[in-house]
């Protein structure tokens, strides 16, 4: 398998996985009256995951390609 | 401080330097030292998704909704690492087909319809100039508030001063679009200007937000914690920590995040940012991370400056989408105000600005030059002239259009969510795209049938829907359903009532266009040029990086003419540079009268394309294009060397198995046809040879007695006789070759009935009696004389038991010759033996005597007599009787021929 | 000494018209009616000329032409190839494999004698 369609196929992944960690139900199991820090857990869910995708989206999207050269 | 005119002035101000920005960007351009070939700047255009939509209104939906503005920022998040895919396949075919905006996409996969080209633009006109007024409203009303400083003026309601700056605003940014958009007319439709003031434009918003932000959460209160902990503490704004307070819900969620995910890409503004701006596929890498990071970043204050409006503002009527700007006033930070009205602007301008020019693009080359065109036949004059000016004029009247909703919704509350309503319009191109660079199959019929169904069940359950909730027409559309029908409720279709109304409606509108588009595609076939394109963009990166549309033109076109009209399009110093250039790398000799090699045609066609659209660079070139506009072979060609063959190859491979067995078979069937064939010319050939050599006797011996008027009468007689016998021979085998004939095609008429057995050797015997006296041969008959019933033709039974008894009293013992016919029996059939008395046949020639004229060269003596025909008949006669015929021998001692007969079955005298 | 002329057909009617035919026009005759027996007539004593057919038992007439052939005491033998398959090819390889000419089956006796004349360096009327 080409490094390539390696990095396709885990991009894909983790678009997946975005997906269902931004929607029901696993949602709702944060939706809680409860603070991190004095702020809700939803906030904290919600832009603690977005900041671990986006570090994800670039760990893996700035991986040289090999088979570029 | 006089902010009622310093405000306009900073205006004015800050536009231009964003003049002076567009313009040092497009001279860096120009220079060749791109400042836009940057994957930051690349990222940084792209947030041209944040207008003042997010920007205000941001904060005013989670007033009401909590997080509920978060998925239009997650849906770009979420949809970002697949940009490697289908964002960068796009890009690739849109350089390759000269793509310069979204309609002209869809038209170019769909056989380069015009029809289809026109839709996507109305479409995006339609669902697009409610968000542009919304802009002109955002940037109107923040205005006011700024101009007056009074956190009390801003409650949203219009005044005439606040009409006039909207008016004087779409002015100035109608010239800024008209000077940086249409400034040349250029094959590839890229503005390096734009991109950088939109670059510094996104630069603008975000840093001012971030600065209220931090201004409010520090400033204004102390800190993340001290801010939540209010708001957990207050009834009023608890529930809004909640999901609950999300509108619609998850479904809600859900749909809001699927259509910015679509959003991104398939605004007009996204696609000119993300497609026709971009300068290298490298930048998408740093894109697919670092703009979800831009969002992050714009999204992070939102809750925050939401919560500190509702407490400080509490009970005050003070705008939600107009905290920003309320909240530094409340704070006494007047320059504050001001640099977030300018953030505010910065989002609107940006916007503004390229959707129009992607629009005017959209709508000269997509809507307007195909008509143009069309009406006219011939052009004598330059016309690049006249597409700017068209152009230009389109992004006045889009303007002044956006200006006039603006006038006339302005005070209804149609502009809250009008957002959505764009979103939800421009995910109707998505089937039809994303269908249309992976699917072949996806038709031309089926695009327009599934945009017609997405964009009809939009118009009704979104449009008409929002006009009905601001009163334009009656509230009763939306209780009862347009003339009383319940079930065309536009937000409960057929009664469906689950969904909120946007998710109603992209669970519609996106079912109703796929199911449609899907379901035709399956059924139509399409024309030659739509699979040309369909594989062309579908296998775009099997082709080599010009693609393959050489073979699209086979008529006659000179160069001149062909130059002449491209120097309309583009002006003739550039076509003549283009034309150099081209011939240059080709090694073409240029020349007026010279015929245009097919591959100069597709690049002045591709050159045209970028110019005025794929629709009418096809119109045009053909208008210059004498013949065939494609021909059959081309694009067989085409397809041959597409892909599609090395799948159907792959797939082959995969089935190589049953190739093999298939090929075998088929080898075997060949060599079967030409053994059967080889055959048919030997028997062919014998047959000849056969009817020539009694024919020579015949001739020779005629012409000997003509000739020779003196012989002696002995030798006439014997040769007369010669004669007489060879044509006997002649007439025998004539009748044997075709009685073969017919029995084996099938012709041969049989009769069949009961017949005695006995009875049918009894008339052989007498037909053969003479036979017998005349050689001395004795004849032994032991079949019993009773009844041995046989259902069979009776004639052809009888013509059997001849050609045996005959042959053998041919090949019985010259000196005592004994033939002997018995009968023979076995459990189901019954026959007879004829034997005979002679050398016998050798072990290896006993099937081969069956074989047609196998006794002429074969027989161990010369036996001129007979045709070689007759044991072949005898068997093709058993045979069709369901019977067997063979021979057994001993050498030396005689030869029986023996055939048996099946008592019951009936004969087969069908064809074989 | 008359001139000779060896007939080699299995086609015995042929055989006896053609025996006529040779006989009347002064030539002394011998018949073959198979390859071999054709080949041993010619080892026996060497024909001016050989009528040859192609289909015979034994070895057909191709054989027997090659045969002769390839023995150089025999360069000097005239063969007339005669066939009764109509095809080219037929006649074509009977001249590749050294025949001297080809006549087809059935044929005009009148100009199989004109050929047989000719071919022997004797006074000739065209048929």
């Amino acid at each position: 398998m080409s490094i390539h369609k390696k990095r396709r196929d885990r991009l894909v992944a983790l678009t997946i996985f975005g997906i269902i960690a931004f929607n029901y139900p696993l949602l709702a199991i944060f939706d809680r009256y409860e603070t991190v820090f004095g702020v809700p857990l939803v906030f904290c869910y919600l832009f603690g995951f977005w900041l671990l995708f986006v570090i994800l989206t670039a760990l893996i999207a700035k991986k040289p390609l090999l088979d570029h050269s | 401080m006089p902010w009622q005119w310093l405000a306009p002035i900073i205006s004015i101000a800050y536009l231009a330097v964003l003049f002076i920005v567009a313009y040092y960007g497009d001279r860096r351009a120009l220079q060749g030292r791109s400042l836009v070939n940057n994957p930051t700047i690349y990222t940084l255009s792209i947030a041209v998704y944040c207008t003042a939509w997010t920007y205000y209104g941001s904060v005013g939906r989670a007033t009401v909704g909590g997080v509920g503005f978060l998925p239009i920022s997650l849906g770009p998040t979420l949809i970002a690492p697949l940009w490697f895919f289908f964002l960068a396949k796009i890009i690739t075919i849109a350089k390759i087909n000269h793509t310069t905006s979204i309609a002209d996409f869809i038209s170019a996969r769909y056989g380069r319809s015009p029809a289809l080209g026109g839709m996507v633009t109305l479409f995006v006109v339609l669902g697009i100039m409610p968000y542009v007024a919304l802009q002109l409203k955002a940037v109107a009303v923040s205005l006011g508030v700024l101009i007056s400083m009074d956190t009390h003026s801003a409650t949203g309601t219009m005044t005439s001063l606040w009409n006039q700056t909207a008016f004087y605003v779409a002015v100035c940014m109608a010239l800024f679009a008209i000077l940086f958009g249409t400034r040349h007319l250029d094959a590839s439709e890229r503005h390096e200007g734009i991109v950088l003031a939109v670059a510094f434009e996104s630069i603008v918003k975000l840093g001012v937000f971030l600065v209220l932000g931090v201004f409010v959460t520090y400033g204004l209160f102390d800190g993340f914690g001290d801010l939540f902990g209010k708001a957990m503490a207050d009834p009023n704004l608890r529930w809004l920590m909640d999901f609950d307070a999300v509108p619609g819900g998850y479904a809600s969620w859900f749909s809001i995040t699927f259509l910015s995910m679509m959003a991104i890409v398939f605004l007009p503004r996204q696609f000119q940012m993300l497609v026709v701006e971009n300068l290298s596929q490298e930048h998408i890498t740093r894109a697919s991370w670092l703009f979800p990071l831009y969002l992050l970043a714009f999204n992070l204050f939102v809750i925050p400056i939401a919560i500190a409006g509702k407490i400080i503002f509490s009970g005050q009527g003070v705008d939600p989408d107009l905290f920003v700007l309320s909240l530094p006033i409340y704070g006494r930070q007047e320059w504050l105000a001001l640099l977030v009205y300018i953030g505010g602007l910065s989002a609107a301008t940006s916007m503004v600005i390229v959707e129009t020019v992607a629009l005017s693009t959209m709508v000269s080359n997509d809507l307007i030059l195909p008509l143009l065109l069309r009406s006219r036949t011939t052009f004598r004059d330059d016309l690049s002239g006249i597409i700017l000016g068209l152009r230009r004029g389109i992004i006045v009247g889009l303007l002044m259009l956006g200006y006039l909703y603006y006038r006339l919704i302005a005070e209804s509350n149609t502009l809250a969510n009008i957002g959505l309503v764009s979103f939800a319009a421009v995910a109707q191109f998505a089937p039809s795209i994303f269908l249309g660079i992976y699917w072949t199959g996806a038709s031309r019929r089926g695009a327009i049938g599934g945009l017609i169904a997405g964009f009809l069940v939009w118009f009704h359950t979104l449009l008409l829907a929002s006009f009905a909730q601001s009163g334009w027409i009656a509230a009763s559309f939306l209780t009862d359903g347009p003339w009383g029908l319940a079930w065309l409720k536009p937000h409960a279709l057929f009664g469906s009532t689950l969904f909120d109304p946007i998710s109603h409606a992209v669970f519609w509108s996106m079912s109703a266009n796929v199911g449609v588009f899907v379901l035709i595609s399956l059924f139509d076939r399409q024309t030659a040029v739509e699979q040309i394109q369909a594989l062309n963009f579908v296998n775009v990166y099997e082709k080599g990086a010009e693609g393959g549309n050489e073979y699209l033109w086979s008529g006659f076109v000179s160069m001149g003419d062909l130059k002449k009209l491209l120097a309309r399009f583009i002006g003739p110093a550039q076509a003549d540079l283009e034309f150099s250039h081209y011939a240059q790398h080709n090694h073409l000799e240029l020349g007026d009268g010279v015929p245009s090699p097919a591959h100069l045609v597709a690049f002045v066609e591709k050159l045209l394309t970028g110019t005025i659209g794929s629709a009418s660079a096809r119109v045009m070139i053909s208008s210059v294009v004498k013949g065939e506009e494609l021909d059959f072979q081309g694009v067989m060609r085409i397809l041959n060397e597409t892909s599609q063959v090395i799948a159907y190859s792959q797939r082959l491979e995969s089935k190589s198995q049953q190739l093999e067995a298939a090929t075998q078979k088929l080898q075997e069937a060949n060599a079967q046809l030409q053994e059967l064939d080889r055959m048919k010319d030997e028997f062919i050939s014998t047959v000849s040879h056969e009817l020539r050599t009694p024919l020579t006797s015949i001739r020779a011996f005629s012409e000997i007695l003509h000739d020779n008027e003196n012989l002696e009468i002995s030798e006439r007689q014997k040769f007369t006789s010669i004669i007489i016998k060879e044509t006997n021979r002649l007439t025998r085998l004539v009748n044997q070759i075709l009685d073969l004939a017919k029995i084996e095609s099938g012709k041969m008429e049989w009769y069949v009935c009961e017949v005695d057995l006995a009875q049918i050797v009894q008339e052989a015997v007498d037909a053969t009696r003479m036979l017998f006296e005349n050689k001395s041969v004795q004849l032994i008959n032991q079949v019993p004389d009773r009844c041995i019933m046989l259902q069979a033709d009776r004639d052809k039974l009888i013509q059997v038991a001849i050609n045996l008894l005959s042959n053998a009293i041919k090949f019985c013992n010259p000196q005592d010759g004994v033939v002997k016919i018995e009968l023979r029996k076995s459990p189901d059939a019954i026959g007879l033996a004829i034997i005979d008395n002679g050398v016998g046949i050798a072990q290896e020639d006993l099937e081969r005597v069956f074989e047609r004229f196998h006794q002429v060269y074969n027989s161990p003596v010369n036996l001129p007599l007979g045709t070689g025909l007759g044991l072949t008949i005898c068997r093709r006669i058993i045979e069709r009787h369901n019977g067997k015929i063979w021979a057994e021998s001993l050498l030396g001692q005689g030869t029986s021929f023996i055939f048996l007969l099946p008592h019951s079955t009936t004969p087969n005298m069908g064809s074989l | 000494m008359p001139l000779e002329i060896l007939i080699a057909d299995d086609a015995p009617n042929i055989v006896l018209s053609l025996e006529f035919l040779m006989k009347k026009e002064g030539f002394a005759v011998r018949t073959a009616t198979d390859g071999e027996e054709a080949l041993r007539a010619m080892e026996e004593k060497m024909s001016d000329l050989v009528l040859l057919d192609v289909m015979m038992p034994k070895r057909n007439g191709y054989e027997v032409c090659e045969i002769i052939r390839a023995n150089p005491q025999w360069k000097d033998v005239r063969i007339i190839m005669l066939t009764a398959k109509g095809r080219d090819v037929e006649q074509e390889k009977g001249i590749a494999l050294g025949a001297d000419d080809y006549v087809i089956k059935p044929f005009s006796t009148r100009e199989l004698v004109f050929k047989v004349r000719t071919m022997l360096g004797l006074p000739a009327v065209e048929p």
